[in-house]
């Protein structure tokens, strides 16, 4: 089972640019499967990732909405962008400011596809 | 080319560090060498993008350009950096006296003065803009966000300042999910600070069965924009649409606030 994360993590992080991919139990905020750069710690960002998912999932469904499909965090240093593959699991990138987002989308797009 | 422009050009040459850049700026501004002194000072804020005379001067250049809301934003990040940078506070009142808005260039200029009570230059502008007070209006814009349909503009407290946001049933959602945007305003912000990712600037979304778009934008430090945009909407437009309507909240807080 964890080659399978593992072969999606390893995908996401082919695209120019992505810093650290994860997934994420999005109940827990732990990491399931994770590759980094050097220094770049996965633990904090699955846990940030899990917990603003969930923020955004409670303000869109006051409003009536379905939960988020993709989550794009736009920063001055780098990008965060998640795509919820279920209600308990999410795939996550953190990527510097040069890289191509509509590749990342296509990526994670795929991983959650390859994950369901 | 001028002796002392030749020599400050070569020096900057020389020494691509060096703050004669703002010096150079201001002088091709003043000879009315516009696209030069955009470039140099541009070039200055890319080395030095904390240096509030860097913006200052950006600002100035602007102004001159005829581009006021490049201007207005130079100033305002100037201000941000030092709030009692007299420079910007005399551009700010340039502007809100371009647009009308006497009190609001009183205002600025009051300000300017307090920092540098013995110019007379500012002396002279605040004598005229009293001068002009009997004319004294503000523009009508009594919402931020007049022109954009499915918008709010809401404070980290969650206090409403504009908009109307409709659910997926019709039904006005607007005070509701303004006490949720603060929440997500907190956890982005938190994000990012622990992430080392510097300060965010935006925050998309598609949403779950209806297919629309979300998009967040921070005008200011303390407050956000929510756009919301129809399912097909591309993403990149969607953005670039919160992002002018970002600039005019901006215009509309520093206006009211």
């Amino acid at each position: 089972m964890s080659n399978r994360y593992d072969a999606v993590v390893a995908a996401i992080t082919r695209v120019g640019g992505v810093r650290s991919a994860c997934v994420v139990d999005a109940i827990d905020g732990i990491v399931v499967a994770e590759s980094s750069m050097v220094g770049t710690d996965p633990a904090p960002l699955a846990a940030l990732a899990a917990s603003l998912t969930r923020k955004l999932d409670g303000l869109l469904s006051v409003a009536g909405h379905g939960p988020p499909r993709v989550i794009h965090l736009e920063a001055e240093l780098g990008h965060l962008m998640l795509k919820p593959v279920s209600p308990e699991l999410l795939v996550v990138a953190v990527t510097d400011t040069e890289t191509n987002l509509g590749l990342l989308r296509l990526a994670l797009t795929d991983a959650a596809e390859r994950l369901e | 080319m001028s002796d002392d422009i030749q020599r400050m050009t070569t020096e900057l040459a020389r020494n691509p560090r060096s703050l004669i850049f703002l010096t150079l700026g201001e002088v091709l501004r003043q000879r009315g060498q516009l696209t030069a002194a955009l470039a140099v000072a541009e070039a200055g804020l890319l080395r030095y993008p904390s240096l509030p005379d860097a913006h200052d001067l950006v600002g100035r250049v602007r102004s001159d350009r005829g581009e006021g809301d490049e201007a207005f934003d130079a100033w305002t990040v100037a201000l941000r950096l030092n709030p009692a940078h007299a420079g910007a506070l005399r551009g700010l009142a340039f502007l809100a006296f371009r647009e009308g808005d006497l009190e609001r260039a009183e205002r600025h200029l009051r300000a300017a003065l307090s920092v540098t009570p013995d110019d007379p230059s500012l002396r002279n502008a605040l004598q005229k803009v009293i001068q002009h007070g009997g004319q004294r209006t503000l523009p009508d814009r009594p919402s931020p966000l007049r022109d954009r349909e499915q918008s709010l503009l809401v404070d980290g407290r969650g206090r409403l300042f504009g908009g109307r946001l409709r659910g997926v049933d019709g039904g006005d959602v607007s005070e509701v999910v303004a006490a949720e945007i603060a929440g997500v305003m907190r956890e982005a912000g938190r994000v990012t600070r622990i992430l080392a990712l510097g300060a965010w600037r935006g925050l998309s979304m598609e949403c779950g069965g209806s297919g629309a778009l979300a998009h967040f934008a921070p005008p200011t430090d303390s407050t956000v924009l929510l756009v919301m945009g129809e399912p097909g909407t591309p993403v990149g437009r969607l953005a670039l649409e919160a992002e002018a309507s970002a600039a005019s909240a901006r215009r509309w807080l520093e206006r009211y606030q």
